[in-house]
This record gives C-alpha cells, structure tokens and sequence, in this order.
C-alpha cells in the first residue's frame, strides 16, 4: 500500500476543538466526579447516572480539558443528551 | 505477422480508460478527501492482484475512418483478486463519471460482479460511491417512456447474503440502490465525514420540507447508531484493513469452513484480574470487552457495530485459532437490558455466524428486556421473540458463560435449551424468572399487605430470598453444569473451540419463518 493513498481521508480534528460528552443512557444523575479544569483521557468519568437500578459511569472518548459541566446530582437527563463539554 | 497492433490498442484503450473522468474531476473528488476507484481497489487488496472484468467497457469516440480518437471509461469497475492471498471479487462505483450514476453498460457489470461472487464461490466486496441505479430523470426524455424499477440484479443480492461473505462500503455520498448494496451485506462500514447514506439526498428532500445538508441528513454519526451500517471509521484506509480482517475470520463461501488461524496463545493462560473483573456491588458496572479481549486469542477480537444496539458487544475472534463468533452483554448500557435495537443487531450476527458456520461463544449479565412505557411503544417484545426464533435456528455449536445476570425471556434465549451446549456461570452469577425486586411484591402480596408493619414484613421475606440465591445451591440442583473459576474461563473456552471444530457442517443454511 503506499503511503500517499493513506493521507487524503486523515480526518481533521483540529476543527472540532470542543467535545461534546452526552449521556449514553436515560436517568438520573446520582454523582459528580470530574471538576472543571480537569484533563480527561478517553475512559476517565466525569459523572455517574443511575439507570436500570444501575451506576452508570459517563466516560470521556477523547482526551482534553473538561470545560463545562452542564447538570448536578439528581438531575433527569435523556439518552444523547449533552452533559459536559472537553477543549 | 503478429497481433501486435490489437495489442497495443488495447493498451492504449487502458491508459485512456485510467484517466477516470478526467484530471479536473479527479482533482475535485481527492480535495474532498476521497480516494479514486483505483487507488482503493489498489488499497484494498493484496499487491498486483487485481485482474480486472470488462477493462474495456466504456464510450469510444470514433474518426472518419472507424480509428478510435478517444475513450471514457464505465464508471464501475470490478474483477478478481486476492486479500491475504485469497480469492475475492471487488467492485466499485467511479464517482469522477457522472457522479457514479451507472450508465447501461454497467447494470450488466454490476449484475456480473454478483453473479461471479455466487457462482466461483468468492467473498464480495462493494466499494460504492454513487446512487447506483442510474436512474437520472433526463433517461424520461432519453428513452421516451418512464421505467418501472426492477433492480434485477436483486436475486443475486440476496443469494449472496445467503452464500458468500459481503462487505459493502459507503466511501462517498450514496444513495437509491447504492446505499441498499451498502446495507445489503453481512458486515458494512462508513467513513466519517466523507460518507453519507440515504434513501434520497437533499434535494429530493428538500421536496418534502426538510432543508438540510448531505451529513446533517445521512452522515456516519446517523446510520452507525440506527444499524443501517454496522460501523464507522476514521479513514478509507481504515476501512480497508477492517475489511480484511473481517475476512480473514470467514470462509470463502459457506460451502467451506472458517479457516483455523496461527496457534499464538497459550489455551492455558489464566488472568489473575479476572477474579476481580465483575464488582461485588450489584449496582456497579464493569467493562466486558477488556474480559472478552483476555479470554480469545491475543489481539484477536475484531467488535462490529460498536455504536449500535449497545446492550450487546459483537464480534469475530478467534479461540486456540479456530474462528468464533462472540456476543457479550455490556451492563453499561441500560443494566445490559435488551432494546428493539439490540435484538435487531443480535439477529443480524447471529445468522451471519450460523450461516458461515462459526461457534457461539456467549457471555451473559441480561437483566430482562427493558421496561416501562418507551420499551412497550418501541415493540420490544416482536424483535426480542424475534431474537429468540434466531436462537432456535441455530445449529452452530454454542457454548454460554453466565458472568452475572439472567433474567426473564430475554435471558432465557442465552442458548438452544433442545441441545447441548457447554454451559456455565462465574461465582458473581445470579438469576430468576423475574428479579426479586417487584417480583417479590407480587407474589407475596396478601403476606405483605396483612401485616401489622407491611415494610418490615417485605423486608423480612426479601432477606429470606436473598440468603437462597447463591448460585452454588442452583448448581445443587444441577441448575447450572458448574460454576468456575473465572481464571479457568479461558482453558474452557479452548476445549469447546477444539470440540466445536470437528462439528461445524459447510452448506448452505436456510431459516425458516419467525414471529
């Protein structure tokens, strides 16, 4: 394989400086465990939502610095939604 | 006197056909980050194999004289070649002609591809890039009359899900058939931001009310999450090699068996951190494709449809070398509660392992079908019974670990019940028709309601029930063949993948109806 035909398709990340992290499941918010300011790397949780009778970690996919969080403990949130924010 | 002037023609139809749609409409399609039809069959099989099928199909322009002046190129080309030294065929759209539409001559070539995937027995790869069908609207005037749409080559598609491996790959915007060959397959990718799939694009969209852009509508962060694809990538080059290996793992039809890989691992390896893999605290999750990663060959676990139907973790790898099929609960999503969605990419897997003849490896922590109103409306129990009837098809042999839950219908379907499977559980294992929590409100419910203290008297029987739901008194009764050492997991995994591989049957699979 030669290398020129691996470069076209490198994805651009420099674009998307900010990460959204949403909520992989319905529920509520029982913990907060990441503070603004903190660097994530990818499987670092920054909240945990109860689910199903269930603890659920809401993990980083990338590594960056948590910028924003946007719910508290005992919040409702939805599947999808956006929770925190990584720069 | 030779054929030598033929010969150099030909040559030089083949270098007028290489020039794609020219270097214009070459350039555009590379700045947008793609790769030519070209460069990614060159990409995606073995070096120097490819030998191509119709290299002359195309629109000559001819002189005065009947000598040949120019010549564009079909915008499909497909043929023969080899990935890790074995026969494929492969097919891809060329977008830098007329947006990949196919022309006439290539509703042959296409159903040729197909035909010659079927009939010499060969996976299939796609590489599609376009709408597929040629179905401009200007064909209305061209021809004088409108089209009734057949897609003929259809017959083939199917048979083909049915014969021989298909990998379709969305590598630019597709559309119509294009995007039902993608979808039509046993395993399927995207790439993120350059792909996109729909039924229609935009401006046939636009008709309808809805304004939205090509990846808004159809883009890979849609159709990897809804199963329409099973994954998508970073890279065509990524694409590429996931194609490959996914290969490797299957038989070139099911008229054979899945190849058995190196021997790289030791059947005897224990992992210490697994005896500490699943929390103690029942409400706390674990990570399941880590403990799947350890138990199969090293590095041999290819997942397939991480994003979609998440209650479930697919994928092909390979135990002691022989190729399986694993499916494992992941408790992060929902408890590991079944979804219409998690059925849907159950079944699909599933008839892929049953029909190319790989054993089920499956590990379970299934606390029942999800509940409440959202499940009720979404019709969890069709796909879920659905899943169930897939289970009971199979004949593939089958070998169930139970690392925790299992609960209700949808655990009840962790393997055929009719045969012998080998099947055990982790100490951390424990299950139930329904789970003591509401189950015993119900079935208690004088008993509670009569007494003096109603929540001590709850509290009192649920104590009474925990105390008997160790598993080592189900395996008393033989309830489960044996609980094990998660450590011993491993070893286990290789005798049955050693069992299995003598009682794997090459043919084809035909299944029957489901509810």
């Amino acid at each position: 394989m030669q290398q020129s035909m691996l470069l076209p398709t490198a994805i651009d990340n420099e674009k998307n400086t900010m990460i959204k992290i949403e909520s992989p499941v319905s529920g509520r918010v029982v913990a907060i465990l990441a503070q603004v300011g903190d660097t994530l790397n990818p499987g670092d949780a920054v909240l945990t939502v109860e689910s199903m009778k269930m603890e659920i970690p809401v993990e980083a996919e990338r590594s960056g610095t948590l910028s924003d969080i946007s719910v508290q403990v005992d919040d409702e949130v939805t599947e999808g939604q956006h929770i925190a924010t990584q720069s | 006197m030779s054929w030598q002037p033929e010969v150099d023609e030909l040559h030089r139809r083949k270098a007028l056909a290489a020039r794609l749609g020219g270097p214009e409409k070459v350039k555009r399609h590379k700045d947008a980050g793609k790769l030519t039809v070209r460069e990614r069959v060159d990409a995606l099989v073995d070096a120097g194999s490819f030998r191509e099928v119709g290299s002359l199909t195309g629109f000559a322009e001819y002189d005065e004289n009947g000598v040949l002046v120019d010549f564009m190129a079909s915008n499909m080309i497909m043929g023969r070649a080899k990935v890790e030294d074995r026969p494929v065929i492969v097919v891809g759209d060329d977008f830098t002609i007329r947006g990949g539409a196919n022309d006439a001559s290539v509703s042959e070539k296409l159903a040729t591809s197909e035909r010659m995937a079927r009939d010499l027995r060969l996976p299939l790869i796609r590489l599609v890039d376009g709408t597929g069908g040629g179905g401009s609207v200007k064909n209305i005037e061209t021809k004088g009359h409108t089209l009734l749409p057949m897609m003929r080559e259809w017959q083939l598609v199917v048979e083909n899900m049915m014969t021989v491996p298909v990998v379709g790959l969305a590598l630019g915007s597709v559309a119509g058939k294009g995007a039902a060959r993608v979808a039509a397959s046993h395993y399927s990718m995207m790439v993120k931001g350059t792909s996109q799939l729909f039924n229609a694009g935009p401006p046939v969209v636009a008709q309808v009310g809805q304004i939205i852009g090509k990846e808004e509508l159809g883009g890979s962060h849609i159709h990897a999450r809804n199963g329409v694809v099973d994954d998508e990538v970073d890279s065509e080059a990524e694409a590429f090699a996931r194609a490959r290996q996914f290969l490797s793992y299957l038989p070139a039809s099911v008229f054979e068996l899945p190849p058995r890989g190196p021997i790289i691992d030791d059947p005897e390896r224990r992992d210490d951190w697994l005896i500490s893999a699943i929390p103690r605290q029942a409400r706390q999750v674990y990570k399941i494709r880590p403990i799947v990663q350890c138990l199969v060959d090293r590095d041999s676990f290819f997942e397939m449809g991480r994003h979609w139907g998440r209650a479930i973790v697919t994928g092909l790898a390979r135990i002691n070398g022989w190729p399986v099929a694993i499916v494992a609960s992941d408790p992060y999503h929902y408890g590991g509660t079944w979804d219409k969605s998690t059925s849907e990419k159950f079944v699909r897997f599933l008839d892929m392992a049953q029909t190319f003849h790989l054993p089920v490896v499956n590990f379970i922590d299934v606390a029942g079908f999800q509940v409440g109103l959202a499940a009720e409306q979404a019709g969890t129990m069709r796909y879920g019974v659905r899943a169930l009837a897939a289970v009971y098809q199979s004949t593939v042999p089958w070998c169930s670990i139970i690392v925790r839950k299992a609960y209700g219908v949808a655990a009840a379907g962790h393997q055929h019940q009719g045969r012998y499977n080998i099947r055990v559980a982790w100490p951390s294992a424990n299950w139930g028709s329904l789970p003591i929590e509401g189950g015993l409100e119900a079935a208690y419910k004088s008993d509670i309601a009569s007494a003096p203290d109603p929540e001590a008297r709850r509290a009192e029987i649920e104590a009474r029930l925990r105390k008997l739901t160790s598993p080592m008194r189900s395996a008393e009764a033989f309830v489960i063949d044996d609980i094990i050492d998660p450590r011993d997991t491993r070893s286990l995994l290789c005798e049955f993948a050693d069992l299995a591989a003598p009682l794997r049957e090459p043919g084809m699979t035909n299944f029957g109806i489901r509810p």
